[in-house]
């Protein structure tokens, strides 16, 4: 066993070789892939970027009118490309969880690093929207639809480069454990953000 | 369609590895491009629809892109996060966050829409 591994119970034998011990550790999130530690990271994450986009509903009720003006400044073309590019990076952490299933290390390092390129990518993109942004003369506290889209957008590219650190250290140590929690919350990631683009970007 | 169709397929060639269920790469590819062309379409119909871009969208519009938006997210989940049949009240945990969050923004339009003149 791998440094870093921990014992995992196979999903088809829980009940059968499950300890009460092991069900009153985790609460159950050792059903998930990866270590459960992340799924607590993940599950309180979710909770967080939840409310995000439901305050954000909310307070657009009270200036819809404003809410769409200032949402005709956004670049919808590239938010949607970088729906695309987390997509890709997605399918990529997916190939790197099956190539070290299949004990292939340099594979699975290749499809880590590959990744990594997306979400360099989709933060590069991100900084040129920012940047596009910034020299409009539109800053954090210019509207409450920009405050809001600065606050939601900032808080998951964080994610994002938390995400790259956190590949970057798997691909040095890539066990099994490591590189299915990795993926996991690099697909948290993902999964926010096709959230967050329609909330944001699409919907008026 | 795609996405009931890529789900059956998965049933049949699910392989439980310990702790997760691995899924085909021939599998995530499609259901990446699944994704990936359902993106497009929302992307369009968010920039066109109604054949103005500056008004408001109507319920169906919204209702089409939220449900786009957490048909994704489904996909992410079931397929790329591979939350196999073990996990199955994990499952509906993370589809009652997703049906919180589409009738969340589907209600708010719903009253942004009957508050409009």
């Amino acid at each position: 066993m791998m440094q870093g591994d921990i014992q995992k119970q196979p999903i088809l034998s829980l009940g059968d070789t499950e300890t009460p011990d092991d069900e009153a550790s985790w609460g159950g999130l050792e059903h998930l892939p990866g270590h459960p530690i992340m799924w607590v990271l993940i599950l309180s994450e979710l909770v967080v970027f939840g409310a995000f986009l439901l305050v954000f509903s909310a307070v657009r009720i009270g200036d819809p009118a404003g809410f769409a003006q200032d949402q005709l400044q956004l670049d919808r073309l590239a938010g949607g490309i970088n729906t695309l590019v987390l997509l890709t990076s997605g399918l990529f952490a997916v190939l790197a969880t099956k190539a070290i299933n299949e004990d292939n290390r340099s594979g699975c390092r290749l499809w880590l690093l590959a990744t990594s390129i997306f979400g360099v990518i989709f933060l590069i993109i991100k900084l040129m929207e920012y940047t596009a942004k910034f020299d409009a003369g539109i800053g954090l506290e210019s509207t409450t639809f920009f405050t809001l889209y600065f606050l939601i957008t900032g808080f998951h590219a964080l994610h994002v480069v938390l995400g790259l650190g956190i590949l970057g250290v798997v691909a040095i140590w890539p066990s099994r454990i490591n590189v299915e929690t990795a993926a996991a919350f690099w697909h948290m990631v993902d999964m926010v953000w096709v959230l967050v683009f329609p909330v944001i970007y699409l919907v008026r | 369609m795609a996405a009931q169709e890529t789900c059956s397929e998965l049933d049949e060639n699910d392989a439980v590895m310990s702790g997760t269920t691995e899924t085909s790469s021939r599998i995530v590819v499609r259901v990446w491009l699944a994704a990936s062309a359902i993106t497009i379409l929302s992307l369009v119909l968010g920039l066109t629809v109604d054949g103005a871009v500056q008004r408001s969208l109507g319920l169906i519009s919204v209702g089409f892109i939220m449900a786009v938006g957490c048909c994704k997210a489904w996909l992410i989940l079931r397929f790329y996060l591979g939350l196999g049949p073990a996990a199955g009240s994990w499952r509906g945990l993370f589809m009652a966050f997703l049906i919180v969050i589409l009738v969340g923004v589907f209600a708010s339009q719903g009253i942004i829409v009957l508050m409009m003149p």
